[in-house]
């Protein structure tokens, strides 16, 4: 064969689509086939010492394809790693190499020896419909005979100085098409690995997330059933306190009782010493008694086995009830204890418990006043609430310890040389009993000049439902 | 001379009682439980009764009843001795058919106001 020009070549390459439109091949299929041949022509003369093309139709089972060989006839020629490596670039830098050539088909393996050295590709066609007939088959691969045989020359009649090959132009439309569609897989497969490395950290931090959750749900249960304890133990507690208020209380009603009895004389006079310390006794246990029995009421509000008496009574009953019992003491202080009540206001409570939260706050305000007065003030808000006021011209309350005030077993200024007496559980107790009752305690106080307590309850009291 | 009835279960308790109910004249009937207060009460028809609340076996508001609910027996006034009133007490011991009640602990001058003005 002679000189083969550029438009052998070309012809080459039209067959070759020719063939390709033939075996039913998508566009871009028959464009890479395109391409893959372009640049082994390229590289056969470009690079190489020369070599062959051979087509062949090719068949199994299933499908069926065209396979492209590429016989390089030096098999240790040096460029040959180059290519393989897809380090090569054309003249004008278009080339894809070896690695190019790869991608684009669907087999690619390469068989060696010494003098020798094949590469052989196949791309099948992806349409599963297609078929080809016996006529067709034959057809194709004539024509596939016929271009290889053609081109048989092309290495053996060749120098690579020679100007048939410059087959550039002819496969840069290809080349420009498949670069178009390798960008855009890449792009898409870079999308896509982009994607993926997404998904994957997404299924991770899913992972992280539903663990995190997992353990904060074990956490909220080990906190319910913690809680669940907690409030089993607290009513333990309150139970407990309830019954060891009974068991302590039996024993300090007899000696208040005998000691009252032998103050009384009942059983022979006492010396003056004997009262003393008798009354000591008797001051002490009572003390302790109150004690006892604010933790008692206390331990049963907490836990909650207080019952309520609602009943209909007037405000007037209660305070002058407790004014009479704290009348002995204001007048042993020489105090003066200030209270008018308008009679008339009917109350729908709990006369023993208000009168319990009176008294105490009546006591304290007898506790902390040495000279002036202590006041009684009632009045009705809105016709719903009843306000109920005790004021003083006490020692008065620092602001720093207005808080501690309701809290339990706190009695304001510990420190303090005088000792007031007091079980430091009276206002707690007041404040849990108006909760009881729907109520409110408040305190207004100038330190020095005394307090004002102030305790809201509605008049009608309303049961939870 | 009255007969008064002491249901009481504690001895220092019972002690106390029966020394200021003593003192100011009258006898004294002890019983340490519910049942043998509701028996005594029928035998020896006592001019009162203080009747401990907290009692083993039968408990002050069932001996109460009891007394209450026999024909020879059902007029005698009881004063129930109670510790610290829990709230509803007051009325449970009431609604059981108490005469009164008095709240430990007992202020003994107090307590024989209370006693005189049922017998």
């Amino acid at each position: 064969m002679g000189m083969i020009e550029k438009k052998d070549v070309e012809t080459l390459l039209k067959n070759v689509k020719l063939i390709c439109t033939k075996m039913g091949f998508s566009n871009l299929d028959s464009s890479k086939i395109l391409t893959v041949i372009s640049e082994l022509s390229r590289n056969l003369y470009g690079h190489l010492s020369g070599g062959q093309i051979i087509l062949e139709l090719v068949r199994d089972e299933t499908k069926f394809g065209i396979k492209i060989i590429f016989k390089i006839k030096d098999g240790s020629n040096k460029s040959f790693g180059n290519l393989f490596c897809g380090d090569f670039k054309s003249k004008n830098e278009i080339g894809i190499g070896l690695t190019g050539v790869k991608k684009l088909m669907d087999d690619f393996h390469i068989e060696s020896n010494d003098n020798d050295t094949q590469i052989i590709m196949i791309k099948w066609i992806q349409s599963e419909k297609h078929t080809l007939s016996i006529q067709e088959s034959s057809e194709i691969s004539n024509e596939i005979a016929k271009i290889s045989e053609s081109f048989k020359g092309l290495s053996e009649n060749h120098s690579k100085e020679g100007t048939l090959v410059d087959i550039e132009e002819i496969k840069n439309t290809h080349i420009l098409v498949w670069n178009l569609i390798n960008e855009l897989e890449n792009e898409l497969g870079n999308k896509n690995n982009l994607l993926k490395e997404i998904m994957e950290e997404l299924e991770i931090s899913n992972i992280e997330v539903m663990e995190a959750i997992l353990k904060q749900k074990s956490f909220l249960d080990q906190l319910d059933q913690a809680n669940i304890k907690l409030k089993e133990l607290d009513k333990l507690k309150s139970m407990f306190l309830a019954s060891m208020s009974h068991e302590l209380r039996t024993p300090l009603n007899s000696v208040i009782g005998f000691t009252s009895w032998i103050l009384m004389g009942m059983e022979g006079e006492l010396n003056e010493e004997q009262q003393r310390q008798l009354t000591m006794v008797k001051f002490s246990a009572k003390y302790l008694l109150d004690l006892i029995n604010d933790i008692l009421d206390i331990s049963k509000i907490e836990s909650g086995v207080v019952k309520l008496a609602i009943e209909k009574f007037e405000i007037a009953e209660v305070v002058t009830d407790v004014a009479k019992t704290v009348l002995p003491l204001v007048e042993k202080k020489g105090l003066k204890l200030i209270y008018d009540v308008s009679e008339g206001i009917i109350l729908n409570s709990d006369k023993r418990r208000i009168k319990q939260i009176l008294m105490n706050l009546v006591s304290n305000a007898i506790k902390f006043t040495d000279h002036g007065n202590v006041k009684i003030d009632v009045k009705l808000l809105n016709n719903k609430d009843l306000e109920v006021s005790v004021s003083d011209s006490g020692i008065g309350i620092k602001k720093e310890d207005m808080e501690k005030l309701f809290q339990p077993f706190q009695q304001v200024d510990m420190s303090s040389t005088k000792n007031y007496e007091g079980t430091g559980l009276g206002l707690y107790l007041c404040k849990k009993l108006l909760d009881l009752l729907h109520g409110d305690i408040s305190i207004k106080s100038q330190f020095g000049e005394g307090s004002e307590f102030k305790f809201v309850v509605p008049i009608k009291f309303i049961e939870d439902v | 001379m009255k007969k008064v009835l002491i249901i009481e279960d504690n001895e220092t308790n019972f002690y106390l009682l029966r020394t200021i109910i003593e003192k100011i004249g009258h006898q004294v009937i002890e019983a340490r439980d519910g049942f043998a207060g509701v028996k005594l009460a029928r035998t020896e028809r006592p001019d009162l009764i203080l009747m401990d609340i907290q009692l083993p076996g039968l408990d002050g508001y069932e001996a109460t009843k009891r007394i209450r609910a026999a024909e020879e027996t059902k007029d005698i006034p009881i004063i129930a001795i109670t510790s610290y009133a829990m709230v509803g007490d007051r009325e449970k011991i009431l609604a059981a058919g108490c005469t009164a009640y008095i709240e430990k602990p007992i202020e003994p001058e107090s307590f024989i106001e209370e006693i005189k003005k049922y017998i």
